[in-house]
């Protein structure tokens, strides 16, 4: 059973994820107190063991934020964060769980407000099944 | 709320610099005259250079541009003298009809294997500069018949004198330019074609007629040459699907449907008869040796060329030591391969120039020697080929490590120099072998454990 105020864990690349994290912050826009930020070098740094570990430890929802293909700046990392999570979601879906636990978004750092669109759009999602 | 978020920050400080010399010394390579700018760029900034080409003369690297040379000034300007200048320059060592066979080793100490004729010698260097030039690999949708010509063909067999093609007497009086087949979105032969174009039929009287999708027109100056293509009465048309090529009487003849005609004034077939030449923009890549050393050093490549596969950083490549420029980056027209030769040359200058450099040996993976099992994963994954396992022993035979004297398995390392922190390889490590010594797993989940 969800809470109200759901748990979410957000592993975030530095090179976009985090720069759109503090871009919404600066904006002011309204984030979820249930949200945790880990900031990663590169998307592809969120390996299955931190995202499985997130869940395990309670968290509702984790979501990775990664640059968009083609920008990443060590080549495919982003690429391979997507795939994992693609593999999570499968995983999650045979063991019987909602695969919306694990999700993939791609963001420009400059994009503090998709960044609170996507972290509000899971909690609805979460909320809403 | 917002900014109320727990966060985890990636641990600034406490870096450790190590002192890394780097002697400033670079091989440049290749047959574009892109390699030419960036030698004399380096050189005059002081690095030791040594030039490969695999030509005889420096003359031959741009000799196939003299068509575009005389069409255009700015052309020109750039590559009149730039062989007469690197022949004669004090701080380049030229070595002619040497190719490029092999590269292996990291930034700072490259070993490059070049056949010289028919010998094969090893160089030892600090950076590599590539500039190809592009072979032609197809002509999409144009079967190859007499009288079709790939763009760069037409461009070095082009007599400047008579305006004949190789093997004519005489310069051809029709000419079609057949430009965008390839759905690549290169500009460079939109460029040339309305600069040569305008050149051939003030010089030779050759009609000319340019066929393509989109023309291309974002260059310094090129709306003036636009304009002036249309005053001296070349013609362009937009065509929707690619124009058939056939025999016609007395030469080829292009049909193809005009994109900018009425539908309801019916049927918009436009036919060019009596052609002499077909001129079909192709598409350039490498060819599959260079190709082949650019995989050596674990450069991806897409559709031939390095350029797509990061566009933010030109010239640049994800190996640290190695940029390349021309053709092989991506097909440029002459002034726009310039700029990203020397903006290769800059980003190499800045890696191998100083003499030393510091290195980050904080900001870096290690591998725990006791746990890898030399599966080759991070080896695989690396994006800056900066993690190898080191000896092997014979293929396929696993033997753990201290089994046997001689035959045992070495375990991954990481080259400090160019590793960049990224993580990837810990986040694949089957056995967990590899952490990130700024950022430990352990920093992230007992974060997690704390805050959930």
């Amino acid at each position: 059973m969800v809470s109200k105020n759901p748990k979410i864990v957000a592993f975030c690349c530095e090179e976009s994820g985090m720069p759109a994290y503090e871009h919404a912050v600066s904006l002011g826009l309204d984030l979820p107190d249930g949200l945790k930020v880990v900031a990663l070098p590169c998307g592809g740094k969120a390996e299955t063991g931190y995202l499985m570990k997130a869940l395990d430890e309670g968290a509702d929802a984790v979501m990775v934020f990664a640059c968009y293909e083609g920008n990443c700046k060590y080549v495919r990392g982003n690429i391979r964060a997507e795939k994992r999570v693609n593999y999570l979601r499968e995983r999650l879906e045979k063991i019987g769980l909602s695969p919306e636990k694990i999700v993939f978004c791609p963001v420009a750092p400059a994009s503090g407000q998709r960044f609170a669109e996507l972290v509000q759009r899971e909690v609805d999602t979460l909320l809403g099944a | 709320m917002s900014g109320q978020q727990a966060v985890l920050r990636i641990p600034a400080g406490t870096s450790e610099l190590k002192e890394v010399s780097i002697q400033p010394s670079v091989i440049v390579a290749g047959d574009h005259p892109a390699g030419l700018l960036m030698a004399e760029h380096l050189a005059d900034l002081g690095v030791a250079v040594t030039l490969m080409v695999p030509f005889p003369t420096l003359e031959e690297v741009v000799a196939p541009y003299r068509v575009i040379a005389s069409a255009d000034e700015s052309v020109a300007g750039l590559l009149q003298e730039v062989a007469e200048r690197v022949s004669q320059h004090a701080g380049i060592t030229r070595v002619t009809q040497a190719d490029l066979v092999d590269i292996s080793g990291w930034w700072g100490d490259f070993s490059v294997q070049a056949r010289i004729g028919e010998d094969l010698k090893t160089f030892h260097t600090s950076g590599i500069a590539m500039a190809y030039r592009g072979n032609p690999v197809d002509l999409p949708g144009i079967p190859v018949q007499e009288g079709v010509l790939p763009f760069t063909d037409f461009l070095s067999g082009i007599n400047l004198q008579t305006g004949a093609l190789a093997g004519k007497a005489e310069s051809p009086k029709q000419v079609v330019f057949l430009l965008d087949a390839g759905e690549r979105d290169e500009k460079w032969a939109s460029v040339a074609a309305i600069r040569v174009g305008v050149f051939l039929k003030r010089k030779f009287g050759t009609q000319v007629f340019i066929l393509c999708r989109e023309l291309k027109v974002s260059v310094d100056e090129m709306e003036q040459d636009y304009r002036a293509a249309r005053e001296s009465g070349i013609i362009v048309f937009k065509y929707r699907q690619t124009p058939r090529v056939e025999k016609g009487s007395g030469g080829l003849r292009v049909v193809f449907e005009d994109a900018a005609a009425i539908s309801s004034h019916g049927p918009s077939e436009i036919t060019l008869d009596a052609l002499d030449v077909v001129v079909a923009q192709e598409r350039l890549g490498l060819s599959e040796d260079r190709a082949e050393v650019l995989r050596k050093l674990r450069i991806p490549l897409e559709d031939g060329v390095a350029g797509p596969n990061n566009p933010q950083f030109t010239g640049r490549t994800p190996k640290k030591g190695v940029v390349v420029a021309g053709d092989a980056w991506f097909p440029e027209y002459p002034t726009d391969a310039a700029m990203t030769a020397l903006s290769a040359a800059q980003e190499l200058y800045k890696w191998v120039g100083k003499g030393t450099y510091q290195v980050d040996a904080y900001r870096v993976a290690e591998v725990d020697p006791s746990k890898c099992a030399t599966c080759l994963t991070c080896f695989r994954i690396c994006p800056h080929d900066s993690i190898r396992v080191e000896r092997y022993g014979e293929r396929n035979v696993y033997i753990t490590q201290g089994a046997k004297e001689g035959a045992t398995w070495e375990a991954a390392r990481v080259k400090i120099e160019t590793c960049d922190g990224c993580g990837l390889c810990a986040s694949e490590c089957p056995a967990k072998a590899i952490q990130l010594i700024y950022y430990p797993d352990m920093e992230v989940l007992d974060f997690l454990a704390k805050n959930l």
